[in-house]
């Protein structure tokens, strides 16, 4: 019997947990987010749904509705977020990678596509920074010896995979996504 | 006859047995794709131009198949030897058990097999896609659940100890966590963030750690025969890790743009889960009382005390980081990395590989082949992984003052480049170590039992 009252309070008191920590704030985030206009400009774009989905079961991104939005699914598949994060943090990160974004920023994506680590350079405002797209695909395909458009810059540390193996389509793609992020 | 003979295949600890086995199995598995990872951080052209081994879909394979298949099949395996034992009592249903086991091995291969290819939803911790989120709810969790749970009621004593408490639990809220983390519940925007690491740090904080926990509680006193120092902070331990362990999610998102209120609210309850931290670790280093020289001389305790000594500065270390004070400096670098992996490998790694020396040759009625190895693998693991840890966060230092410092990113990596290279030094010795242990565990169960030892019934049916 004695038991049973812990185990009611264990559930008592996760369900408390699970009010204050998911239910308030999601509450809060899914009502008040406004999408920015470069966010409700981009939901058009990428699929409805851009996680996995069942139409698209080895993630090829060919259902997405443009360009961008099969790029968006080529960054997921590979795993790209692992090392690049997609939020510029409200920190000095400005001095780096530009102005931190508010929430409506990610308005209706998902997944939000952002882990934690930062291995590679943040890529919130990467379309700004890197406008070329021959630059982005050439970096794509080899990224130690891609050189920018100033004609000297390379980048002979980088440890980013090199993804030459990939369809010309998945490497386009995959530069439109990445300069529609300004 | 035959029915009866059936009844005896299964004998009890057969499941538990099996999933132990498993589990050390995909231990090395997992250890050895974090391995090649390791070497790509640093020479990114090793194995370059391999769709199925690329940087992005090996460090997701490394992270989960450990995660999955190496921490929580050990927890299994440890539920399903402990709970009987606790409650004096045979497990509810072995053979649910073993079937519950080899489902879960079939459910790793698919999630192995997908991530190389690339099926993955993109939530980090999460990666595997929502038809297999079903398959683990009906073939992993449920049948463990009910199993442990179902023993825990037909139990033959009158308490609960301490570890009981925490399995059953645990197991409630993980299922729960697990449901609400699902890429299914389909949460967008900014929620869908938050929500992932509200789904990851509960799975750290209402599974691994306190699930961890209870194995020590079981493990430390049996193995010193010592009783266990005092229930009353088992009381507190158990309920502050429910208290407090369950809210501090947006610490991982301090400086993300969500409500402010959940970030305080997540700082405060983080430096809270100092509390069960300590608690847990003063219980267990006061039931070493008169017992110490064990440490040295016995591989189960040393294991076990190790991780829970791993405990301190792990815990120390995360209520450090997570404050605003700190933790714009070190976030996203390798020393976060290194916090993981003091906790999964130093913390939760170490005390179930004890449990694994435990209980291993005690249900298959052998003796240890190797206690020499046994003690390679605890060196080579310990050191390499102090070597480890020591690496990533002086490399997360140098990335750290590069982003305080606005260095250009090159320059950073070039600077962090050698810290990336002694890492993969250390983080072979743990891959040899782990290889070494599942051959001593292998040999364990193959060496031929003296004839003397074979109990009549063995010895019939080998004629
Ligand atoms: C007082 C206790 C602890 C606190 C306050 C704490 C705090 C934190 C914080 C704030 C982060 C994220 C840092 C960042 O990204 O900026 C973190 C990461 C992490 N913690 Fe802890 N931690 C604690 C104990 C633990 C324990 C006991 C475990 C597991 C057994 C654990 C496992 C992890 C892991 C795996 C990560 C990496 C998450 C990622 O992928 O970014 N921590 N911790
Ligand atoms: C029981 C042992 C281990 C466990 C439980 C474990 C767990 C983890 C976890 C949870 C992460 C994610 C960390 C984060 O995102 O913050 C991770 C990442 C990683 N681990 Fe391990 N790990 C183990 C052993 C190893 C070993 C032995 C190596 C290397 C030789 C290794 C190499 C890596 C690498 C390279 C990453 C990726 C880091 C990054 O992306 O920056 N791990 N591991």
């Amino acid at each position: 019997m004695r038991y049973m009252w812990g185990m009611l309070m264990v559930v008592f008191i996760f369900a408390t947990a699970i009010v204050v920590t998911v239910v308030l704030p999601d509450a809060q985030m899914l009502s008040q987010v406004k999408p920015t206009p470069q966010a409700a400009k981009l939901a058009k774009l990428y699929r409805p749904e851009s996680g996995w989905t069942i139409a698209d079961p080895l993630n090829t991104g060919a259902n997405a509705p443009s360009m961008v939005g099969r790029g968006r699914v080529v960054f997921l598949r590979e795993g790209c977020y692992f090392c690049h994060t997609m939020m510029v943090e409200q920190t000095m990160d400005y001095t780096d990678y530009g102005k931190p974004e508010p929430a409506g920023w990610w308005w209706a994506q998902r997944p939000t596509v952002n882990a934690n680590e930062r291995t590679g350079p943040d890529l919130q405002h990467v379309g700004t920074r890197l406008p070329s797209k021959m630059y982005m695909i050439q970096h794509e395909r080899y990224p130690r010896l891609a050189v920018e458009p100033d004609g000297v810059t390379t980048h002979a540390p980088s440890v980013m995979p090199d993804f030459y193996w990939l369809s010309n389509t998945d490497l386009n793609a995959l530069a439109d996504f990445l300069r529609a992020q300004k | 006859m035959t029915a009866t003979a059936a009844k005896r295949e299964l004998a009890p600890g057969t499941a538990a047995k099996l999933a132990l086995f498993s589990a050390v199995l995909w231990f090395a598995v997992g250890v050895t794709f974090g391995g090649i990872t390791r070497i790509k951080m640093a020479y990114p052209d090793f194995l370059s131009g391999v769709p199925w081994l690329t940087f992005g879909v090996i460090r997701p394979t490394h992270v989960d198949v450990l995660i999955l298949g190496w921490i929580s099949m050990a927890f299994a395996g440890a539920m399903y030897y402990m709970t009987p034992a606790l409650c004096n009592t045979k497990l509810w249903s072995e053979r649910l058990g073993v079937v519950n086991i080899w489902l879960w091995n079939v459910g790793m291969v698919v999630i192995i097999a997908t991530f190389l290819n690339g099926i993955m939803t993109g939530i980090k911790y999460h990666e595997w896609i929502w038809p297999i989120d079903i398959y683990i709810i009906f073939f992993v969790m449920v049948p463990l659940a009910v199993n442990v749970w179902m023993t825990i009621l037909h139990r033959k004593t009158k308490g609960i100890y301490v570890s009981l408490w925490f399995f059953a639990a645990c197991l409630l809220m993980i299922a729960v966590t697990f449901l609400l983390g699902s890429d299914a519940m389909g949460w967008t925007g900014i929620a869908s963030a938050y929500m992932t690491w509200w789904y990851a740090h509960n799975v750290l904080g209402l599974w691994i750690t306190p699930v961890s926990a209870a194995i020590a509680y079981y493990v430390i006193p049996k193995v010193t025969g010592n009783a266990l120092y005092s229930h009353r902070i088992g009381h507190i331990h158990f309920w502050a890790i429910v208290g407090f362990y369950s809210t501090p999610g947006a610490h991982h998102l301090m400086a993300a743009p969500i409500p402010e209120w959940i970030k305080s609210f997540a700082s405060v309850s983080g430096v809270l889960i100092l509390i069960p931290a300590l608690a847990f670790i003063t219980n267990i280093l006061l039931t070493m009382e008169g017992k110490w020289h064990m440490f040295v001389d016995n591989p189960v305790v040393q294991w076990s005390l190790t991780g829970v000594l791993f405990a301190l500065p792990l815990n120390v270390q995360g209520a450090f980081q997570q404050t605003r004070a700190i933790n714009w400096y070190i976030h996203g670098t390798d020393w976060i990395v290194a916090h993981a992996h003091m906790a999964l490998l130093g913390f939760s790694t170490f005390i179930e590989v004890g449990a694994v020396y435990y209980a291993l040759p005690r249900l298959l009625g052998k003796p240890l082949y190797s206690v020499a190895m046994a003690r390679w693998h605890f060196w080579l693991t310990a050191l390499g992984f102090m070597g480890f840890w020591t690496s990533l966060t002086t490399a997360g230092l140098v990335q750290a003052a590069g982003k305080a410092y606005n260095t250009p990113f090159d320059t950073v990596l070039a600077q962090e480049h050698p810290y990336n290279v002694a890492a993969i030094f250390f983080g072979w010795m743990i891959i040899l170590a782990t290889w070494m242990f599942l051959y001593n565990m292998v040999k364990t169960a193959t060496a031929p039992v003296p004839v003397a030892e074979r109990e009549p019934a063995a010895v019939q049916a080998t004629g």
